[in-house]
């Protein structure tokens, strides 16, 4: 479902910034995250998705919704997007989603959230690849392996708002923790991704706190050579790339969240058709 | 009542078990922990024969960490393959052993339970409140579970089932069970005033699985009573209270 382009705006000051960056990526192929405006409290209450149309509830630097945005570009589910500004988030949404939280997706006056149970939905909801894994000894083993994420996703939060040195460094040692665990898995692994030949649900999990990760604090995987080469290989994965933003526009988002002054409308804007 | 295992348990210093036999599904447990007794509702509703090894959680075996390198349980050990976390392992056991598929097949079902199962943790953390010797705390405890249990409430209005996975007990029945019975038994008041949730309390009682696994409300007092001398402080557990079964192989050295 295309979300009608009414009005297309790049910030002046990114747009170089923009095209530097984004040489080898095409604006259509980052649309995946959505740069759909961030509708705020006071906002009108978009009408309800047609029928069988998927909307997912999202924000467009959120990793967790990325994990969503994953599953959907990897099985190439068509969807239209409406972005939440989860600072000030407008009462039509928490009446949807008592949790308040993205990302969530509405069908047929059904809503569901939380990233692993959307992305599961999905993943049995459309045809194509399967992405999670059917095998439940392999699934066991890569449930078991999300748990340890856990650290390194907490680690990350923690070092990147750390306001001093001790925490810091003990956030590192959580996230080294979770790395070490990845590291192990991938060097025990005849595949070259966690889920085997190609990317899967798993991967996908995981892949939105270890891009940001290799973003921002890329010294913490010195020390995890087997990580590091999964990472190579998972940027070259067609959904991680449609996903991607461009790392700059990462770091002002960045910047904002650390400083409790988020503008989540930064890059491409795209307004709705209603 | 054997369902939950009343073998002893084995704490620090204690010889290593000998692995379990070939296919064998062996569970280290503890006797009265709520997540162990998920996994053991699954293996009892389809019928899986299985060995329990049990654990002193606050004297751990030393080698029970080469099993868990977290020292939690339930951890399930077959054919050398170890496998933790209560929902991983009741998802393994449903998904290989034959018998009826506990869990829901409807994705849109699934969903909602899952999301059921994130509002019921809300019922779990009145678990640690209630262990506190500060009233407030307590209450505090009393009014979140309040707050899981409307949940279950809304959602049974809404499914119109006995069960929430349908007409009979599935994995989403069997992963709230255990803290909706502690709760039954530790703040009694609750439960009834939710009229969903009673019946539900109630026609679950009436479950073969949940049967199997039930203590009486005396023996679970008995235990929760030790871990209040616990937290203040004695840092001692009475994990073997109640009928005690002794293993087959040496444990102690």
């Amino acid at each position: 479902m295309k979300t009608i382009w009414v009005l297309h705006r790049t910030s002046t000051k990114l747009g170089d910034k923009l095209e530097s960056c984004t040489k080898n990526l095409r604006r259509h192929q980052m649309a995946a995250m959505g740069n759909e405006r961030h509708l705020a409290a006071g906002s009108t209450e978009p009408p309800p998705p047609k029928q069988d149309v998927l909307r997912v509830y999202s924000m467009k630097f959120c990793p967790f919704a990325q994990r969503l945005k994953l599953v959907l570009a990897a099985k190439a589910v068509k969807h239209e997007t409406v972005n939440i500004d989860l600072t000030k988030k407008p009462q039509w949404f928490l009446e949807k989603n008592p949790r308040g939280l993205v990302p969530a997706i509405e069908i047929n006056g059904d809503v569901i959230y939380e990233s692993d149970i959307t992305s599961e939905y999905i993943d049995e909801v459309h045809p194509g690849r399967k992405i999670v894994t059917a095998d439940p000894l392999k699934r066991a083993k890569e449930l078991m392996l999300m748990g340890d994420h856990g650290k390194t996703v907490g680690g990350f939060y923690g070092a990147i708002l750390a306001q001093d040195d001790e925490k810091r460094a003990a956030a590192f040692t959580k996230m080294a923790a979770g790395l070490d665990v990845l590291d192990k898995f991938l060097s025990n692994s005849s595949t070259p991704f966690v889920c085997g030949e190609q990317p899967g649900f798993t991967d996908y999990m995981m892949w939105p706190h270890l891009e940001r990760i290799h973003i921002f604090i890329k010294p913490a995987l010195t020390n995890f050579k087997n990580v590091q080469a999964y990472i190579a290989k998972m940027e070259k994965d067609e959904a991680v790339q449609a996903c991607r933003l461009p790392d700059e526009l990462h770091k002002v988002f960045a910047e904002g969240y650390k400083t409790k002054n988020i503008d989540y409308d930064i890059g491409d804007v795209v307004e709705y058709n209603f | 009542m054997a369902g939950m295992g009343n073998e002893r348990h084995l704490e620090t210093g204690s010889i290593e078990p000998p692995p379990p036999g070939k296919d064998v599904v062996r569970v280290y447990g503890m006797k009265f922990c709520p997540y162990v007794q998920r996994l053991k509702l699954v293996l009892a509703a389809k019928g899986v024969k299985h060995e329990t090894i049990n654990i002193n959680l606050v004297r751990k075996p030393e080698w029970y960490f080469t099993k868990n390198p977290k020292g939690l349980v339930p951890t399930l050990e077959i054919n050398g393959i170890y496998i933790y976390e209560s929902d991983i392992t009741s998802a393994y056991i449903d998904a290989v052993y034959p018998g009826r598929k506990l869990m829901t097949e409807d994705p849109l079902k699934k969903a909602k339970e899952q999301m059921l199962l994130g509002d019921h943790a809300k019922t779990i953390a009145f678990y640690k409140y209630a262990c506190s010797s500060d009233p407030e705390v307590r209450k505090q405890g009393s009014e979140t579970a309040k707050l899981g249990l409307g949940a279950l409430e809304k959602f049974l209005k809404q499914a119109k089932t006995a069960f929430v996975c349908g007409d009979q007990p599935g994995f989403t029945d069997y992963m709230m069970w255990p803290h909706i019975e502690r709760l039954g038994v530790f703040l009694p008041d609750l439960i009834p005033t939710f009229e969903l949730v009673k019946k539900y309390f109630d026609d679950m009682g009436l479950d073969s699985a949940v049967k199997a696994c039930r203590f009486s409300n005396e023996l679970l007092i008995e235990f929760f009573n030790f871990e209040e001398s616990f937290r203040a402080g004695e840092k001692r557990r009475l994990y073997d209270c109640g009928e005690v079964v002794e293993y087959s192989f040496p444990t102690a050295k």
